[in-house]
């Protein structure tokens, strides 16, 4: 699932209307928008550093992510820079602890990238230029990104998280009005929308690859460990065997199969079980 | 229209994290030329990237990304008691890099490192003047590419030829580079007995199967062939061997395709031995290679280390060793033994 964060209604607007959200009724504390088979879901935080944490655990939990899910954090944010695009974040500082976080930066894309500063308040004044090391380089303020981030890291590995932010000032926070917010979003939504799109086909295509048909030979387990009375120890030591025959391709059925035509299998009792399950062992390798 | 998985991820080191303390340092500038096109993020401590939690290995590794920094603590480690030392007294290994642009499905590191990502250390000079230290005391040998592969990332990094260099001025200095790389990186070097260099060889179907991205066996036979031809002296590593399907046949396959191109009597010595890990390390390797045959492997656990069932490992080095003594003095053949507690990869 696709797991959409913005911190106002109006950011997320653009997102809803493209991706045809509903409004999920029986979530109160925060506002959820879903789509069951486009598999969306978009949460509006709310502005701050706390909300936003509460928000991705409440979300989170209530609907577990699994690992191939995506986070991604869509909002507009202030910088020194007058560049109008959109920027996906390589670096995120919490300014009242200086905390960093870094998410993985493994998937090809076309926007620019930066590093965000996370502050509890709104920025007033303009924002003075960053110098680091010997480097200049564009700096973004939010107030969400660094709790989401945090709050997400309990669901999603760094590889799983994607922070895309466009400017909406330079520090003016009096000049930026609801209208202003989605329109900026709204502009820039072909290239966000491309993104989201690629993380769901990812998605997709590693939960397909993942499919546990594929490795668990369940269906067989549950006989053969009461046909060779196992023992705890030996019920893992049978379902690690079987699970690499699956990973392997070495056809473990007819060898089984063959067990129970010699007569090996069903065992009478579990010393019996013990050298027929070292009979089956040898055979499979 | 993007039409396969693979160009949904950035090329390697599309992204390069450098450390404050590494950020002014001629080496940093250096690497940081052959990657114009990156992006650079600056870090405070290469553990706030490599050391975070919940990284995915795999994924890590399609678009792997490098990381620059200055070791600090320890900068040479005493080998291991689990790591073969072919007889050398005082054997110690240096770690200028964690982590390797191969990806083997087998590899230890796996289980090592919470990150695919590759860090290297700038600040080789500190670890040189270790390495001075302990010459100060006794004689040294080195292994510099254990953690990582130098030759396959020799063109970048330049870091074997900056060791060969040191290694000149230190008489009681040996080292070993060991590497599945076919890179001739030894042709910018002045061959030297006290340089070994150490190729890790398989057969062909494990390679295919299993060690991602590494040069075909052929290419490294020949890579082998040539170190020798050029006078440096070499190690072939038989290690480990990896159970497949028709592994007899594979390994027979393997051994005659390098006798055809190297004069085994000529080697400084081989290494024989099958897949061991620790079960800490095995058991992260499971949880990030769900569906990887070598990572599933029902393997024994003897006193903390993973390995093949005694009666197939035993087989198969028994195989391997009767192979080799046809070529070979049984001498110039070291084989691990768990008796003796000697064991890596």
């Amino acid at each position: 699932m696709l797991y959409l964060f913005a911190a106002t209604h109006c950011e997320a607007r653009p997102l809803i209307q493209h991706y045809h959200l509903k409004k999920d009724i029986s979530q109160t504390q925060f506002q959820v928008f879903f789509h069951e088979t486009a598999n969306i879901c978009l949460t509006i935080t709310g502005t701050g550093m706390i909300a936003p944490a509460a928000a991705v655990a409440c979300i989170c939990t209530r609907h577990r992510p699994s690992a191939h899910s995506f986070l991604a954090n869509i909002g507009i944010c202030a910088s020194n820079t007058e560049k109008n695009t959109v920027f996906l974040c390589n670096k995120i500082t919490e300014e009242p602890t200086g905390r960093t976080f870094y998410p993985d930066m493994l998937l090809s894309h076309s926007f620019c990238e930066a590093k965000i500063i996370t502050v509890p308040k709104p920025l007033s004044g303009r924002i003075l230029e960053q110098n680091t090391s010997d480097r200049k380089e564009i700096c973004l303020y939010d107030m969400e990104a660094s709790s989401i981030y945090q709050a997400g890291s309990y669901f999603f590995g760094p590889h799983q998280m994607s922070f895309l932010k466009i400017i909406s000032d330079n520090g003016d926070v009096q000049n930026v009005t609801p209208k202003l917010a989605e329109n900026r979003i709204e502009k820039k939504l072909p290239e966000i929308t491309e993104y989201l799109d690629m993380l769901q086909t990812i998605d997709r295509f590693e939960k397909q690859k993942a499919d546990p048909k594929e490795s668990e030979p369940e269906p067989l387990l549950e006989k053969l460990y009461a046909d060779l009375h196992c023992s705890h120890a030996m019920r893992l030591s049978l379902r690690q065997q079987l699970r690499y025959c699956a990973l392997a391709k070495i056809d473990y059925p007819s060898v089984i199969q063959n067990m129970y035509l010699e007569q090996f299998l069903p065992c009478k009792d579990k010393k019996e079980g013990k050298r027929c399950f070292e009979e089956l062992k040898r055979r499979l390798l | 229209m993007k039409n396969s998985k693979d160009d949904y991820y950035n090329a390697a080191f599309s992204h390069i994290y450098v450390e404050k303390a590494a950020w002014s340092h001629p080496r940093t500038k250096r690497i940081l030329s052959h990657f114009p096109k990156a992006s650079v993020v600056e870090i405070d401590h290469y553990k706030d990237v490599f050391c975070r939690k919940g990284q995915n290995y795999g994924l890590q590794h399609r678009a792997q990304n490098l990381i620059l920094a200055v070791k600090t603590g320890t900068l040479i480690y005493r080998g291991s008691p689990v790591c073969q030392s072919f007889g050398n007294a005082h054997f110690y290994y240096a770690s200028c890099m964690m982590n390797c642009i191969y990806d083997c499905e087998y590899c230890y590191l796996k289980g090592m490192y919470p990150s695919g990502n590759l860090v290297a250390f700038v600040n080789l000079e500190d670890i040189f003047s270790e390495t001075k230290r302990l010459l100060s005391h006794h004689p040294v040998y080195l292994c510099i590419s254990y953690d990582t592969d130098l030759s396959a990332l020799e063109p970048v990094m330049g870091y074997l030829s900056e060791w060969e260099k040191f290694a000149g001025n230190h008489e009681h200095l040996n080292l070993e580079i060991r590497t599945k790389s076919a890179n001739r990186s030894f042709e910018a070097l002045k061959p030297s007995s006290k340089i070994i260099y150490a190729f890790t060889l398989s057969p062909q179907a494990v390679i295919e199967a299993y060690e991602h991205k590494t040069p075909s066996l052929a290419q490294r036979i020949s890579c082998a062939a040539d170190a020798m031809e050029r006078g440096f002296p070499v190690r072939l590593c038989f290690d480990p061997m990896i159970y497949i399907k028709d592994w007899e046949k594979e390994y027979d396959a393997m051994l005659d395709a390098v006798s055809s191109k190297i004069r085994m009597e000529k080697l400084l010595d081989v290494s024989v031995g099958t897949f061991r890990i620790s079960q800490d390390y095995l058991k992260k390797m499971r949880k990030q290679a769900p569906y990887s045959p070598i990572a599933q492997f029902p393997y024994q656990n003897e006193t903390g280390v993973c390995q093949y069932p005694l009666r197939l490992s035993e087989q198969m080095e028994r195989h391997m060793v009767l192979r080799l003594k046809e070529n070979m003095p049984q001498e110039n053949i070291f084989l691990w033994k768990e008796e003796s507690g000697v064991f890596y990869e």
